[in-house]
């Protein structure tokens, strides 16, 4: 590891002919194998460039399904990692995830709920919701749950990170139990697409979807950016976030009204993922450096190309069913979370937590 | 100006803080002497608005601390507290660019960057720049700290400004020579128009550096003006509990306490 190290402009311009990469494989890979040809024709013919012959079913299958589900692949694998980074920034910990403080959970729930009671409760408000019902129920639950576990940290005046985390524990066995009781209660095809959601999946993307969630998750992305530099000083303590001109209890609010709108949107549309919030900021401070600016650019560029390629092997492997995503990331991310673990604990190199 | 009126700060029942009034002047050294215990740090908390005191009010310049904006504060004073864990590795630039957060919008500009040079410079780090802060020892950890603190006042040409400096235990982990030079350019930056507000613990060097001496006992202002008046053999008995004496140094004459 003595090769001269790249800087941040290096870096971002790396993943992101990586995050290119996937895209493009992942559009060729799948069920049906396309060529850059017939893909190439069909791009053309969509823009109107040009009227080549293709087969009706690819175009098809690449314009409706294959085409919308990796870029909302991608974009909720930045959005998950971003989240990431501004949880463990928040929490002053590298081991905690978007999960941890209740947010994932708690949108999980709140889909639940309209997935089994959706179609049975008729107030006005749901048909002018339309689409947007799913998400905004994620997102009302998501809050809710971070809103309290965030509350009962905070009892004593400050908040009080290991306090915050065994709420953590606690609203997310609740949120799961709620989960496990709608799906219990619910008739069975609802109730197994419960159980694969909650493993995450991307098999219903479509540009509705993504719609949906690529506006919000970029405007998400993009205020995180704002917040990097007091999180940078929060690596320090609180008292000097303060000194150095914000103000901390309303920095702590607006990041976590940050994360849940990143999680709980993403969350709504294709289930728990989990360990992409985790791994990729983390794989980032070892190679790089902690300071948050390069982090939330690099985390999401980095975690929009490996949830992308995740879905890939989740759509290849079992071919033509397919993965939940959720399995294909525990087995990847957990042994290579370990793996950095075990090495940086032996070489000493890094401090704070790994020393 | 810095005018603090009947500060008192309590933690449950426990009064860290009782009755302290206080006014430090812009050019004057000021360092606080006291037992462990006795709220030198606790009252810098209030002194910067760390803390909110349960009674009293502190003014900068006339103006109520609370009513400035913090983004606003951050370039008139700086707090360089004890005891900083990272839980987190940065390089060391990074670390002290963090002083010059309040300047620029997300990315610094040429200028920070060369003051932050500039400020490792001054306390010797320059060399270590590109180091990881993990990787320092105790002593360098601090004079990284303290360099970037030094950044946070750094003046541009034509700023006259009054700056605030509050160091609570600078030098506590630094050999006797960067003990010796970091006083001394403290001592300078205090002539420049800077409230300077450091903690220290040792007597010899409040009397070699500073002008004006706050010493504190059991949350209470104990006595507070010129060293030589301050520290005499009375108050140092009655307040640290050991009978010093007090010699003369061979050439400058100055006033050196033995234990």
């Amino acid at each position: 590891m003595k090769t001269p190290p790249l800087s941040p402009g290096q870096w971002y311009g790396t993943l992101t002919a990586l995050l290119l990469l996937s895209i493009i494989a992942a559009l060729r890979i799948g069920a049906v194998e396309l060529t850059f040809a017939d893909i190439n024709h069909i791009l053309l013919n969509g823009l109107g460039l040009s009227d080549t012959t293709v087969d009706p079913i690819s175009q098809g299958l690449f314009l409706q399904i294959r085409l919308p589900r990796v870029l909302l692949c991608a974009t909720v694998g930045a959005g998950l990692s971003v989240s990431g980074v501004l949880m463990q920034a928040l929490f002053r910990n590298p081991i905690v995830e978007p999960g941890l403080v209740g947010t994932s959970s708690g949108a999980a729930l709140g889909a639940a709920l309209v997935f089994v009671l959706g179609k049975n409760i008729n107030w006005a408000f749901t048909d002018a919701l339309g689409l947007f019902l799913l998400p905004c129920v994620a997102f009302i639950f998501a809050f809710v749950a971070t809103l309290l576990v965030y509350r009962i940290a905070s009892v004593s005046g400050k908040v009080n990170v290991a306090t915050m985390i065994l709420a953590g524990i606690a609203i997310n066995a609740l949120a799961t139990g709620g989960t496990g009781f709608l799906s219990y209660i619910a008739r069975d095809p609802q109730a197994r697409s419960i159980t694969f959601w909650n493993l995450g999946t991307f098999s219903g993307a479509d540009w509705t979807q993504l719609a949906i969630v690529f506006p919000v998750t970029s405007v998400g992305i993009l205020l995180s950016l704002r917040f990097t530099k007091a999180l940078n000083i929060l690596i320090l303590g609180e008292d000097e976030v303060r000194h150095l001109g914000y103000n901390i209890d309303r920095l702590k609010i607006q990041v976590l009204l940050l994360n849940t709108l990143l999680v709980a949107i993403g969350t709504a549309m294709v289930g728990v993922i989990s360990f992409v919030g985790l791994v990729v900021p983390h794989l980032m401070r070892l190679l790089k450096t902690s300071d948050n600016r390069f982090l939330v650019i690099s985390s999401a560029l980095l975690g929009g190309s490996l949830l992308t390629l995740a879905d890939t092997i989740a759509r290849r492997l079992v071919a033509p069913a397919e993965f939940p995503i959720g399995v294909i990331t525990a087995f990847v991310g957990a042994p290579v979370f370990i793996w950095l673990l075990v090495r940086n604990a032996r070489s000493f190199q890094k401090g704070g937590f790994y020393a | 100006m810095l005018k603090a009126e009947h500060l008192s700060f309590q933690i449950g029942r426990q009064t860290l803080i009782d009755d302290v009034s206080l006014t430090l002047l812009p050019g004057k050294f000021t360092m606080v002497l006291g037992p462990n215990g006795a709220g030198k740090s606790t009252l810098l908390k209030l002194l910067t608005g760390t803390e909110i005191p349960k009674t009293g009010q502190i003014f900068y310049d006339e103006t109520l601390l609370f009513s400035i904006p913090l983004a606003i504060q951050a370039r008139q004073k700086a707090v360089l507290s004890q005891l900083l864990s990272l839980p987190f590795d940065l390089s060391v630039t990074e670390v002290v660019m963090m002083g010059r957060y309040p300047y620029f919008d997300l990315n610094p500009r040429e200028q920070d960057k060369m003051i932050a040079d500039h400020c490792l410079e001054l306390v010797g780090m320059l060399p270590f720049k590109a180091r990881a802060f993990a990787s320092l020892s105790g002593g360098e950890k601090q004079k990284v700290h303290l360099a970037r603190v030094l950044a946070q006042l750094y003046r541009q040409p034509g700023d006259e400004s009054v700056k605030y400096l509050f160091l609570d235990e600078p030098i506590s982990a630094l050999d006797i020579h960067y003990q010796h030079q970091i006083l001394g350019m403290v001592r300078d930056l205090a002539a420049k128009n800077m409230v300077v507000f450091v903690i220290v613990h040792d007597i010899n060097l409040a009397l070699q550096y500073a002008d004006n001496v706050i010493l504190m006992d059991r949350g209470r202002l104990y006595d507070m003006g010129i060293p030589d008046k301050v520290l005499t053999e009375q108050s140092i008995e009655a307040v640290f509990r050991i009978r010093p004496y007090f010699a003369t140094h061979p050439e400058t004459g100055r006033r050196v306490m033995i234990c």
